[in-house]
């Protein structure tokens, strides 16, 4: 094969899985919109914050307002964010910064195994251990609380192993020139490292966020699955995930396009998100 | 040449990682003001010497330093001593150039504001170690943008700059013109000559023409016995023109090396 082909033939195969890359996003965007398109075209979809209550199945009084789950979805997320991030930067930090070589290893292989253990099995354990902990002290268990802690648990090894690779990233050139100038170990690792490597390190957490808010399994196992506006941490949520995993099974017509419709409001939630990220990763200090 | 006095003494120093012997029994006395160019071959000890002179060799696993380093009365070496007071004494700039890929005032503002220097102080020796480098009147109206975006011979500048606004006696330079082009390197070269009489300087090259312009003294670096070890030292021009050691004559003679 000439070089001229072979190069033809490798930039026809990069191309075409770039452009597979593109499609499936708009592919799939494109279902959703087609598929809620009976509920946003009728104008309906305004149903969704002016309902007060989700009850697509009501004979008498369907309603379709799913400000609660949504707000369920962002408090969720939010939660675990608040919970996995500080724990994930701070383990990393030690990861590359002070854990001798031996422990490190350690501590890479435990985040790798945590990432690897299925949704399921993280719900399965949170219903059996953290919702009736959280029971003993303020009922009923299944609650905002125990579906942020799961949560947390699950997005904590990409936040930590993304920080970990950026940090590593480090040009030691550049960690040696911040000792030379006298520089405390705190100092090094808090004006230097971590301000280097920021943009790894919001994107673990992107990442990770972005996980959170589409999980499903492990979140309906615990989160109580009622919709209604949690008061406090302590009281059952039903995030948007949820719904569409309990209803489109047997959800008809109307009641399907409004989940759709959900769906594809999902999907946005988390694209604006990005688009956040990615306007904050462009500017310059 | 400036007035002679000893700055630093180094007795009797090696350096090993782990099981290797990279340096061994290195005795040189570095002249207060002046400039010390240390030359040689690659791999015969002249950038671990350097390190050890602001104990960056810490940061190395498995580095070990044993002998005397005295610099005003005590020794660096010592595991009593203040390696953090000690780095703000004892500057480095290195092969590449590495300012903090953050704003051009925060280069500044980390190292002077964690030595307890207030806002205001910070500002004026940033605002005066950048004159002394040349380098205000191109950066005076972007210090807020980033180092990163500097050319490669203005980063070199603004780490020169970094280390003297923390008015270090000693500036170790690790080739510090070696990854800059001919141009940026002449400027950067005159800046290091004159430093000269203010600062006291030691700078590891391998340009022999270069240590020629710029040094006033000479170590001559070699690998005598599987250990890095100086094997000469002395005034530039004379150790130019008469060494009496066979390799360092036939080294800076450009006979070999």
């Amino acid at each position: 094969m000439s070089r001229l082909r072979s190069d033809r033939v490798l930039s026809f195969v990069l191309n075409a899985a770039a452009l597979l890359c593109g499609a499936l996003v708009l592919g799939i965007v494109l279902f959703l919109s087609i598929e809620a398109a009976p509920t946003i075209f009728s104008g309906k979809i305004s149903a969704f914050f002016t309902d007060e209550k989700w009850q697509p199945g009501s004979e008498r009084d369907p309603q379709f307002g799913i400000f609660s789950m949504l707000l369920a979805s962002v408090l969720i997320t939010l939660l675990a964010a608040i919970l996995a991030v500080p724990v994930g930067i701070c383990g990393a930090i030690f990861r590359v910064f002070y854990a001798p070589e031996s422990l490190a290893k350690w501590q890479d292989r435990f985040l790798e195994l945590l990432a690897g253990i299925p949704s399921v099995i993280f719900g399965f354990w949170g219903l059996s251990v953290i919702v009736p902990f959280i029971n003993r002290y303020h009922p009923p268990g299944q609650s905002l609380l125990a579906a942020g802690i799961v949560l947390a648990l699950m997005i904590l090894p990409t936040i930590a192993l993304t920080t970990k690779s950026a940090l590593t990233a480090i040009s030691p050139s550049l960690m040696a020139g911040a000792a030379a100038l006298g520089l405390s170990r705190p100092a090094q690792i808090l004006q230097v490292a971590i301000p280097t490597a920021r943009k790894g390190i919001a994107a673990g957490c992107a990442l990770g966020l972005g996980r959170a808010i589409g999980e499903t399994m492990a979140v309906v196992m615990v989160c109580g699955n009622i919709a209604q506006i949690p008061h406090s941490v302590f009281d059952p949520v039903r995030p948007v995930t949820s719904t569409i995993a309990l209803e489109m099974g047997y959800a008809t017509a109307e009641h399907k396009s409004y989940l759709y419709a959900a769906g594809l409001v999902l999907v946005l939630m988390t694209a604006l998100f990005l688009l956040v990220r990615i306007r904050k990763g462009a500017s310059q200090w | 040449m400036a007035e002679e006095s000893a700055l630093i003494e180094v007795k009797n120093l090696s350096i090993n990682y782990d099981d290797f012997a990279a340096l061994r029994d290195v005795h040189l006395t570095i002249q207060k003001g002046n400039i010390t160019a240390l030359v040689g071959p690659s791999g015969c000890g002249k950038s671990s010497f350097l390190q050890s002179l602001n104990r960056l060799t810490d940061l190395i696993p498995g580095c070990q330093t044993t002998g005397e380093m005295i610099l005003g009365g005590k020794n660096i070496l010592s595991p009593g001593c203040d390696v953090l007071s000690l780095r703000r004494k004892v500057g480095m700039v290195f092969q590449k150039p590495n300012p903090f890929p953050q704003s051009i005032r925060r280069n500044f503002e980390i190292p002077l504001r964690e030595h307890g220097f207030s806002k205001l102080e910070t500002t004026d020796r940033m605002e005066d170690s950048l004159k002394r480098v040349g380098l205000w009147n191109e950066v005076s109206n972007r210090l807020s943008r980033s180092a990163a975006n500097l050319s490669g011979g203005q980063q070199q500048r603004l780490c020169i700059a970094r280390a003297l606004a923390l008015d270090p006696e000693v500036i170790l330079f690790d080739e510090p013109c070696s990854a800059l082009d001919p141009h940026a390197s002449g400027v950067v070269e005159d800046l290091i000559s004159s430093l000269r009489g203010s600062v006291t300087v030691v700078i590891v090259t391998h340009n022999l023409a270069q240590a020629r312009r710029i040094a006033d003294h000479l170590a001559v670096f070699w690998v005598r016995g599987g250990s890095g070890t100086i094997v000469e030292t002395g005034a530039t021009d004379a150790l130019f023109t008469s060494a009496t050691d066979p390799d360092a004559k036939s080294y800076l003679t450009g006979i070999r090396g």
